[in-house]
């Protein structure tokens, strides 16, 4: 049997290795691929560490599964003393794993996961979206996206010269700050984000941030760079893939 | 292609928002600004008129919507004519449903923005409120334009017959499926009491479709009355609806019924007993609901016994009979119809010296309203081409100034004319309006062949009230006028009990 695995800290995976071999079940780093296997196992090692803190991510990880695969069982692992039955208690570990497996519940069953310690991530992501009122990183991010797909749209249906049309748009300067607030927001959450199950689509936002950073660190005055990054698209892709994380996690 | 400048006024505190749009939708726009909902009610008190409003419900920036929530019945019910779309960073359902359920027609949210399809949004929104007002405007000219056409065929006249009848038209209008017959002479206003009865009853809002079946042409009689479909026979190349199914919903009049053949005969009555109509080349029925008014100057009694007319029809037809009378029956109205008819065309009522009126009122009116609305016409333009100021006796058609003044005439039911003596000599307004009916009473005994009690049914003196009677007009008359009765000899007889045989000199 395979046991799909997500952890901070490979110590474990060689630490207990052995016992999931003599249960008969064989450890298996998680990635996405893993989510098309039906009657998913995946166990976190949790809490995860980032730098310097711990987060409990099970929240998160309960919704995505329960949508993308609602048969998957989803085990939690710690030295908590915590009974539940999607708890694996590492310092007693059950001597028959199959029982564990046998009584355990699906993620589309109604049922909490068990708190292991760390920041709760479901919080946490709550607060990146919607903290700071109407300067939340999405508020700021909307500010952008407004401008950008407005400098676009006059550039392209109006066929006004970029220089013109950006000297219209950033008048104010404002652009800058929204862009450097988000910047910075960005980078505080985004380590938080790699123990998720939407880890890789934040990767993927990453690395369009970086991409059209280059435009943003200009003020706007290299046209080029908003040209050759295809800055406005990109921004709408990040505006429209956080949007969907928030749907997804946050308002669900 | 070129666009139409919509103003937009954008309710926003932020106005780098402003701005953006003003960047992205900068053609087809006209972009007003309002930060709060003290700027909002100050622009629209304003003197500019706004096509949209978007309004931000998160007005001042503090995640509270309850302010820009409560703004959308207020702006409603003061500019009903100006949509609202509400725009919104925030995501909750209930809030967006909220705004709905106030009055706003749509949201657009920050968050994924997307200005060609706000654009699109826009004026979807604007282009519907513009068909909603169109289609406001189209009924209030439809209203208008049936008021119009309401006032080109008043039903003129304070007689009692016309008083009668049009109680009679008004009570048999709230029965929307009863047929009624209209019998009288040609030109005596049988269409004008048959729009008089749509415009009074259930169907008023439903169409009136006039057909004068004596001038459609036999062979193409059926196509016209049910319809036809496309190559159903020759020359058949498109459609046709038919007058029935124009009529659909409201009042069918079918002028000259006497006159229609025996197989058109068949398909009214099937109507009549089914409301169902087949058209030329379908192959199954339509039901309809109208209510038909048939009308006609024969007797259709005698059209029965004659065989030119299905019994059966007959029957269905005379469900609610009503005769509309000669104008020479009801001369009392002819100096209003006349009246009516000169003020349409901004014509003093002066016009028409006294004498004059007097042989309009002596004429024995054989066209009867339709001659006389001719004849009115006639001599206006007779007094512009003889350069008079008023009407005088020369303006008069030919007809009216050859007819023998000091004798009236009176058409039996055969049309037959009968001619009664008046007395000469100058006579006061009152014992000129006895003598008006005193013809009418003396012609009605002739023509129900001195039947008292169906003159006074026909002329209205059948009410309890001692006012309304027959026998009290007559001897009141008689109390102030006896020698009137000399010229009328018919009621000298049917009432000898009153009228002395020494009075009749």
């Amino acid at each position: 049997m395979e046991i799909y695995y997500l952890t901070s800290d490979q110590l474990y995976i060689r630490a207990y290795a052995s016992y999931f071999e003599a249960q008969a079940c064989k450890l298996m780093p998680y990635s996405e691929e893993a989510n098309k296997t039906d009657g998913l196992i995946l166990l976190l090692f949790s809490p995860f560490k980032c730098g310097k803190i711990r987060i409990s991510p099970e929240q998160l990880w309960k919704k995505g599964l329960a949508i993308q695969t609602p048969n998957a069982v989803l085990l939690s692992a710690g030295f908590e003393e915590i009974r539940h039955p999607n708890y694996l208690d590492l310092l007693n570990l059950p001597s028959r794993f199959s029982e564990v497996l046998a009584n355990s519940k699906r993620v589309s069953e109604n049922w909490q996961p068990v708190y292991t310690g760390g920041i709760e991530m479901e919080d946490k992501l709550t607060r990146f979206f919607k903290g700071h009122g109407k300067d939340s990183l999405v508020g700021e991010l909307t500010n952008i996206h407004g401008k950008i797909s407005a400098l676009r749209d006059a550039i392209t249906e109006w066929k006004l010269s970029y220089e013109t049309a950006a000297k219209e748009a950033f008048d104010s300067g404002y652009t800058w700050n929204h862009w450097a607030i988000f910047l910075t927001r960005w980078s505080y959450y985004y380590p938080l984000f790699q123990y998720t199950p939407f880890a890789k689509t934040m990767d993927n936002i990453h690395a369009a941030i970086k991409k059209v950073e280059p435009f943003f660190a200009s003020k706007g005055l290299r046209e080029e760079l908003f040209m050759d990054t295809n800055c406005a698209e990109t921004i709408t892709y990040i505006q429209h893939t956080l949007n969907a994380i928030e749907k997804t996690y946050v308002e669900n | 292609m070129l666009k139409i400048n919509y103003r937009i006024l954008v309710v926003d505190d932020d106005f780098e928002f402003h701005k953006n749009l003003r960047l992205a939708l900068r053609e087809g726009y006209l972009f007003e600004g309002a930060r709060d909902e003290f700027e909002l009610r100050k622009k629209l008190n304003g003197k500019d008129t706004y096509d949209l409003i978007l309004l931000d419900l998160d007005l001042h920036g503090n995640e509270d919507v309850t302010v820009g929530l409560n703004l959308i019945p207020e702006l409603g019910e003061k500019f009903p004519d100006i949509p609202i779309i509400v725009i919104t960073k925030e995501s909750k359902i209930s809030v967006v449903i909220e705004a709905i359920n106030k009055g706003a027609k749509t949201y657009l949210h920050k968050k994924e923005l997307d200005y060609k399809l706000w654009d699109k949004q826009f004026r979807t929104i604007i282009e519907n409120r513009d068909l909603h007002k169109e289609n406001i405007k189209l009924k209030q000219e439809t209203a208008i334009l049936k008021h119009q056409i309401s006032q080109s065929y008043p039903f003129i006249g304070e007689t009692t017959q016309v008083l009668e009848i049009k109680r009679t038209l008004t009570i048999v209008s709230e029965e929307p499926e009863i047929t009624v017959l209209l019998t009288g002479e040609t030109g005596t206003g049988k269409e004008v009491a048959a729009r008089f009865l749509h415009q009074q009853g259930a169907r008023r809002d439903g169409p009136f479709v006039g057909v004068n079946l004596s001038a459609i042409p036999k062979e193409m009689l059926e196509s016209e009355l049910f319809g036809h479909k496309k190559g159903s026979f020759t020359n058949a190349e498109f459609d046709k609806e038919g007058y029935f199914r124009q009529a659909n919903g409201g009042v069918l009049l079918l002028d000259e019924i006497g006159d229609v053949n025996a197989d058109i005969q068949i398909k009214l009555l099937r109507f009549l007993e089914t409301r169902l109509i087949r058209p030329i080349g379908w192959d199954q029925d339509i039901q309809l609901d109208v209510q038909i008014v048939t009308a006609t100057h024969r007797n259709l009694r005698e059209e029965v016994a004659s065989g030119n007319f299905r019994e059966d029809l007959y029957q269905r037809l005379k469900a609610m009979v009503i005769y509309i009378p000669a104008l020479r029956e009801r001369r009392e109205d002819i100096p209003l119809i006349i009246r009516h008819y000169l003020k349409q065309q901004s014509y003093d009522e002066q016009i028409i010296p006294p004498e004059v009126m007097a042989m309009l009122l002596n004429y024995h009116w054989p066209g009867n309203i339709r001659e006389l609305v001719n004849s009115i016409r006639s001599m206006m333009m007779r007094r512009k081409i003889l350069n008079r100021d008023a009407i005088d006796p020369e303006c008069l058609p030919e007809e009216i100034r050859a007819f023998v003044p000091g004798t009236i005439v009176h058409h039996t039911e055969n049309h037959a004319p009968i001619a009664l003596t008046i007395p000469e000599g100058n006579h006061s307004l009152e014992e000129q309006q006895a003598i008006l009916e005193l013809r009418r009473i003396e012609a009605s005994l002739i023509q129900y062949n001195g039947i008292k009690k169906d003159v006074a049914f026909a002329l209205g003196y059948d009410k309890a009230g001692k006012s309304d009677n027959l026998n009290y007009c007559i001897t009141s008359f008689y109390s102030k006028f006896p020698h009137l009765f000399s010229s009328f000899p018919v009621i000298s007889k049917k009432y000898k009990r009153y009228i002395k045989p020494t009075d009749l000199l």
